[in-house]
């Protein structure tokens, strides 16, 4: 058997009487994509938080690399490898792009309370950044700063702050939610890319780029998962037809 | 219309300068005067710090102001009636030695700003001014009660306290010790802000989400500023007990707070030498506005009222060409 790098047992969170995440099972394998989709509300974000540290489960387990991390604060996770995207775009819009990456990279060295870190001055902060915005095709914005952006370039901002805490798996939520043709098509060669280094979950609903990316794909319907399986699968199944794929396709 | 560096280089030039106009008009008031000026400055950089930078708006600083203040009495006090300060099975016998209670000022109000901040951090928003200012009304309310201090009428110094070699009752040498606190103060800042704690704070105020997201933990970094901040505001405290010779409960009062809180906002947050500018026109305002109204501050209020509607970033804005706006800060 192989070993899943996420692992999520039987997750659960309520807001009042709305059930967002119910006793919910999922992981996530190295070198995968692994989908997640499902109409508005159903959960998905949720459990992105969650995983995250971001949101506080009611029950349940999270497993990293077999690691118990359920109990782990946000900035501890981010540190061990869980990197994600956030819905609505989520930068320092105050700072130039570089500051943004080299921010990322002083707190994934755990280097943010040595006042000594000149992260100016530092050649191999300034070195990685831009090999960073070299992937994302941001060099040219290295200095501009982050308000004066697209929204485009701050979702690609975005994704190199996830790739710059080396992480052990990515989670995006609607990275390409707003983008062009041009820039969607721009994120899919690079998630491509991206799962050989961190397996990513997944969350999207243009179905053309989820058939696209995706190996693996579950559907979230009012907090429970109601299929998982590749693309025939989850095409051909009819519940799925119901409540999620009939009204788009 | 000037750069930024001009200006803040024309400030320190002047302030260097003023025990020289002092001594040109004869009036060593004036002298007396600008150290007020520049301890009030430097209390505000301090609040500053949090407040411009960090987005924490504290309305209980005097809290730190007035313990420094009082830290320095209360030494001062035992040493001048040789009656030790008795701590359990402990006596010291206090300090009339500066260095000394500049180190003691800083660790108490280190130590109180932990405290202070580790709940107050808890909360933000209106919370978070109603529970600085909370803390800071205890300890108000605690210094009038307690009589071995002069309880309400607070606590003379006979003479200010000493450093070897230096007259420090000669105005323009403590003049000249504040100035000197001043500059230090600024490089500390300064130093900060562009270290990863001061950029961590700046991007915590923008955007905890985005800060915990790479690894910072925002409560950690945003806990630190603050007891920096309370540091310097408290030495700010210890150098005003030592020009008035004198500490009350006045400084431990919410209308302190506001004042320093006022004179940051009058300056301009944002820019690590508004608070200087502030504390110039806050006095200057008191000294000149105060000769002729008694109801000087309902005038200030108004000019504050102006400031908010037309310049938001402050003095500091009137006078420098880059103009400033948040987005801009890092
Ligand atoms: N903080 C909150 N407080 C109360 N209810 C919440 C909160 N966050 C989410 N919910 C509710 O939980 C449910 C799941 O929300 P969630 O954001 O996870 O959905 P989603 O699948 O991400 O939807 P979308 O596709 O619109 O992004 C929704 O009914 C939502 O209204
Ligand atoms: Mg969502």
């Amino acid at each position: 058997m192989k070993k899943p790098v996420l692992k999520i047992d039987k997750l659960s969170k309520s807001f009042g009487a709305i059930k967002a995440n119910d006793n919910l099972n999922l992981n996530l394998f190295r070198n995968e994509i692994h989908a997640l989709i499902g109409p508005n509300g159903s959960g998905k974000s949720t459990l992105v938080k969650q995983i995250s540290g971001f949101l506080k489960q009611d029950s349940g387990q999270i497993y990293l690399e077999e690691i118990d991390i359920s109990n782990c604060s946000a900035e501890h996770r981010s540190r061990m490898g869980i990197a994600r995207s956030f819905q609505i775009s989520s930068v320092i819009n105050s700072f130039k792009v570089i500051d943004n990456l080299r921010l990322s990279l002083m707190g994934r060295d755990g280097g943010y309370l040595n006042p000594l870190n000149n992260i100016y001055r530092n050649k191999d902060y300034s070195d990685e950044a831009f090999d960073l915005l070299n992937i994302v095709d941001l060099t040219n914005k290295a200095n501009d700063l982050v308000s004066t952006l697209s929204h485009g370039d701050k979702r690609k901002l975005e994704i190199s702050l996830a790739l710059s805490m080396k992480p052990k798996l990515f989670l995006f939520d609607e990275p390409m939610a707003g983008l062009d043709k041009i820039s969607s098509q721009l994120m899919i060669d690079l998630f491509k890319k991206l799962k050989v280094k961190a397996p990513i979950l997944l969350i999207e609903h243009d179905m053309e780029s989820v058939f696209a990316l995706a190996d693996r794909i579950s559907v979230l319907d009012y907090g429970s998962l109601i299929a998982s399986g590749n693309e025939k699968e989850i095409k051909s199944n009819s519940k799925v037809q119901e409540v999620y794929l009939g009204d788009e396709n | 219309m000037m750069s930024e560096k001009k200006l803040n280089f024309l400030i320190l030039l002047f302030l260097l300068l003023v025990p020289l106009f002092s001594m040109l008009l004869n009036d060593i008031y004036i002298t007396t005067l600008f150290s007020k000026i520049i301890i009030l400055a430097i209390a505000g950089i301090g609040l500053n710090l949090i407040l411009g930078y960090g987005g924490m708006v504290s309305f209980g600083h005097a809290a730190f102001f007035g313990l420094g203040g009082y830290v320095t009495g209360i030494l001062a006090f035992h040493f001048n009636n040789y009656e030790p300060i008795q701590i359990l099975v402990f006596e010291f016998e206090g300090t009339n030695q500066l260095l000394f209670i500049w180190i003691f000022t800083l660790i108490f109000s280190s130590i109180l700003a932990l405290f202070i901040g580790y709940f107050s951090l808890r909360t933000t928003g209106v919370y978070f001014i109603m529970i600085t200012l909370a803390f800071a009304q205890m300890l108000y309310y605690f210094s009038i009660s307690w009589p071995t201090y002069g309880g309400e009428d607070g606590l003379s110094l006979s003479l200010r306290n000493q450093i070897p070699f230096l007259n420090t009752m000669d105005p323009i040498t403590f003049f000249y010790i504040c100035y000197v606190w001043l500059i230090i103060t600024i490089i500390l800042v300064k130093f900060i802000l562009n270290s990863p704690l001061g950029i961590s704070l700046k991007a915590s105020k923008e955007n905890e989400d985005r800060v915990r997201s790479v690894g910072i933990n925002p409560k950690k970094v945003k806990l630190i500023s603050f007891i920096i901040s309370g540091a310097i505001t408290g030495l700010a405290g210890s150098l005003y007990a030592d020009l008035n010779r004198f500490v009350s409960p006045t400084i431990l009062s919410w209308q302190m707070s506001g004042e320093i809180m006022i004179l940051v906002i009058l300056g301009g947050m944002f820019r690590l030498y508004g608070p200087i500018l502030g504390a110039f026109f806050y006095i200057i305002l008191e000294q000149f506005l105060g000769g002729i109204t008694e109801n000087w501050q309902f005038w200030l209020g108004f000019i504050i009222l102006l400031e908010v509607l037309y310049a938001k970033a402050g003095i500091m804005s009137f006078l420098i060409k880059d103009k400033y706006d948040e987005k801009t800060s890092s």
